[in-house]
């Protein structure tokens, strides 16, 4: 009894020592950089002046919540998520399926499709602005020598956002398709052969087996994009520069201005958690539906 | 009371915590006599243009004559004030000498980010009268304009670039004579430049267009509308210091500006920066481009090379812009960051660089022989660099430009009318200051 019970303590006492490395890591570049932000977020701390500022409660909460453009740029965030990860669920649903059916040369067409997402967010960026520029750019050209109308792609209020969700479906599908392929890679054989046995045909089949199958990974996958697509900012930052106007001006790229433009820094990091506290509820959303039978 | 001792605990805590030093760099004098810790390399952050080609190659002689290396860090203009500040604000600095716009004099001059340099340019018997007086401003901040921060690098003038071979077209002068009953040729005025822009668009059906235009949020846009806004006798703040961003001069420019964006320059503008509209012009696709007075060098090569000639900006009075050599508080060897700056802006260097196709802001290097031989054009950009109007030098003018840079980017795409855009930057202007 005795034995077992120091046995424990030092079981505990080992694992409390593995567990330390990983446990100040964490404390120093995760939880030292929020608590940081949080005690910043009720000063007005600003780059100007050295240290904290004075501690100014509520106010940089407020102060964001009742400015028209920061507010502006929640809807336009909350837009541009939706619309590009629906895009990305969709299209890369359906290039992980094709390529689920192909037999000889899957490894080289997967090559192929995941090129966009190796390459860097900011290249990725200047690429399509040089091919979408509206006089010299090839992408205009073409379809004027197919007898349409060029655009200005990203220098028209009413084109940019969605200029940009193009460009982030065209980088991102790819991720989105590596997760479903290997969700659908690894569905059981059972059920399907069940379902021919029975007489299920094709629709039947995706609705009633397919696709409850696979709902742990396609909730795993449209939260990981809908949190890289909250959190968006390169792309903003090198194609339109949250213009024109502000009609493609995302959160994070406010916090930017408000942080190293305005510097700021206290109200952007009140501005950080609001967008954090965001993150939160749609992950919390994600997670309890994933629980859901 | 409470919220000082939060605030001391705080700084304490998170001090012991992180193990940093929170030393303060406030504008403590130039620190000549300091005792230093000497550097073999010295950093510097510039933006990636030809100038800072030059001063690259001239770096190179600098190292052969006393050991010291010296790194350019080249960067995208758009990503250069917050690569500085943060470097500023930290305990050090790992720039030596900074590079700084004319916009964010008043602001690091103010926040003591560099130092005053009065006592290096005593010690050193370095002469500043040679300096031209439109670049000069450009050394000191509004409040303290009698203490030197920086030493001026280049100018980047706004000058009228237009086609030659356009405004010789007897053609196109003779369709504007018969359309609008005016002799056809390069704008004087703000209102010239825009009817002439959009009469060669629509008349050549956007084969040319009448102008380039650069109308990207936030520094290309407030650039490019300041020269309207000078052009058409209005300011940012007027004679007797009140804000005057919304002045019926400056709202009529704005109107002029959007009018000319939408309905001169190419589709798309609205998005356009420095890069974009260059190639627009440069390809020969448009006629006009308010752009920098150094850009014809730049243009050789180009399908315009040889076509293009320079004026002040329609309206008389360009935007004066331009780059200062300052020493950051934190640098660690200041004796060795001066003795570059010393070096870089000394006579021969500055006309080496003015030869090669770099801008210079000596009087000495503008009216050298040599360097006349190699761009007569420099005769003219004298005057206009002479004429042009500078920016209000103030601490704050980097948020009001960001602030402007929205707003018009709001009215050309169209969400706000001229006068509320101007209104917007006003209320804001006021609450800032």
């Amino acid at each position: 009894m005795n034995k077992s019970k120091q046995l424990g303590k030092r079981n505990r006492r080992d694992m409390a020592i593995l567990f330390l490395p990983a446990m100040l890591c964490i404390a120093a570049v995760v939880v030292f950089p929020l608590a940081y932000s949080l005690i910043l977020s009720f000063t007005d701390t600003n780059l100007r002046s050295q240290g904290l500022g004075d501690f100014v409660g509520l106010k940089n909460y407020i102060t964001a919540l009742t400015d028209e453009y920061f507010r502006k740029s929640i809807f336009t965030t909350l837009k541009y998520t939706v619309v590009s990860v629906v895009f990305e669920l969709c299209i890369g649903y359906l290039i992980a399926a094709l390529l689920n059916r192909v037999g000889r040369g899957r490894e080289l067409f997967f090559s192929i499709i995941i090129v966009p997402m190796m390459i860097s967010c900011v290249a990725v960026g200047m690429i399509w602005r040089l091919l979408l520029h509206p006089e010299l750019g090839i992408v205009n050209y073409v379809i004027e020598c197919l007898g349409g109308t060029g655009r200005a792609w990203y220098g028209d209020a009413s084109l940019a956002l969605g200029t940009l969700i193009f460009i982030d479906v065209w980088q991102e599908t790819p991720y989105m398709s590596l997760l479903i392929l290997a969700g659908l890679v690894s569905l059981p054989k059972d059920p399907y052969e069940a379902a021919i046995i029975e007489g299920a045909n094709g629709v039947q089949t995706f609705f009633r087996i397919t696709l409850p199958l696979m709902k742990p990974t396609l909730i795993v996958a449209t939260l990981l994009r809908a949190i890289g697509a909250l959190k968006t900012y390169d792309l903003v930052y090198v194609v339109t520069k949250g213009g024109p106007g502000v009609s493609t001006e995302v959160m994070t790229y406010n916090i930017y201005k408000q942080a190293y433009q305005y510097l700021n820094t206290g109200r952007a990091a009140a501005m950080s958690y609001i967008l954090l506290l965001i993150v939160m509820a749609i992950s919390v959303f994600f997670v309890k539906m994933s629980r859901r039978e | 009371m409470k919220s000082k001792l939060l605030k001391n605990a705080l700084a304490i805590g998170l001090a012991v915590v992180m193990s940093i030093g929170v030393a303060g760099c406030g504008a403590g004098g130039s620190s000549v006599s300091q005792p230093q810790e000497k550097v073999d390399t010295i950093h510097i952050l510039m933006e990636a243009v030809p100038d800072t080609t030059y001063v690259q190659e001239a770096a190179e002689k600098f190292t052969e004559q006393t050991g010291v290396k010296v790194e350019i860090e080249a960067v995208n203009y758009q990503t250069m004030h917050e690569k500085i500040v943060t470097e500023m604000t930290a305990a050090t600095s790992s720039y030596d000498v900074v590079i700084c716009d004319h916009t964010w004099i008043g602001e690091f001059a103010e926040a003591g980010w560099v130092i005053p340099l009065d006592d290096y340019i005593e010690s050193s018997g370095f002469d500043t009268s040679v300096y031209l007086d439109s670049v000069k401003q450009m050394m000191s901040c509004a409040s303290d304009p009698d203490t030197t921060y920086f030493i001026p690098f280049c100018t980047y003038t706004y000058a009228l670039l237009y086609r030659t071979d356009v405004f010789e077209n007897e053609e196109y002068a003779a369709a504007y004579k018969e359309a609008t009953g005016e002799d056809f040729g390069v704008p004087a005025t703000i209102e010239e430049y825009v009817n002439v822009a959009k009469f060669l668009t629509s008349y050549t059906d956007k084969e040319l267009y009448g102008a380039a235009m650069q109308a990207q949020r936030s520094d290309p846009i407030t650039m490019e509308y300041t020269n309207f806004l000078f052009g058409n006798g209005g300011d940012y703040y007027d004679e007797s210091g009140n804000i005057a961003i919304n002045s019926p001069e400056a709202v009529q420019a704005l109107e002029y500006y959007v009018d000319c964006v939408n309905n001169a320059a190419p589709e798309g503008s609205a998005g356009f920066g420095f890069d974009e509209t260059l190639a627009v012009f440069s390809s020969g696709k448009a006629a006009m481009y308010i752009g920098n007075y150094w850009m014809i060098p730049q243009l050789a090569g180009t399908e315009v090379e040889g076509k293009v000639y320079l004026t002040d900006a329609p309206g008389g009075h360009s935007n004066n812009g331009g780059w200062g050599w300052g020493i950051p508080s934190n640098a660690k060897d200041k004796d060795t960051s001066w003795q570059f700056i010393e070096y870089i802006e000394s006579f021969e260097v500055a006309k080496e660089r003015a030869i090669k196709g770099g801008s210079p802001t000596r009087s000495d290097v503008f009216s050298d022989p040599d360097v006349l031989a190699a761009w007569p054009y420099y005769q003219d950009a004298l005057t206009i660099i002479s004429n042009a109007k500078a920016l209000p030098r103030m601490p704050e003018l980097p948020q009001i430009l960001e602030i402007l840079g929205r707003e018009l980017s709001e009215a050309v795409a169209g969400s706000k009318s001229p006068q509320d855009a101007l209104d917007t930057v006003a209320q804001e202007m006021e609450a800032m200051t």
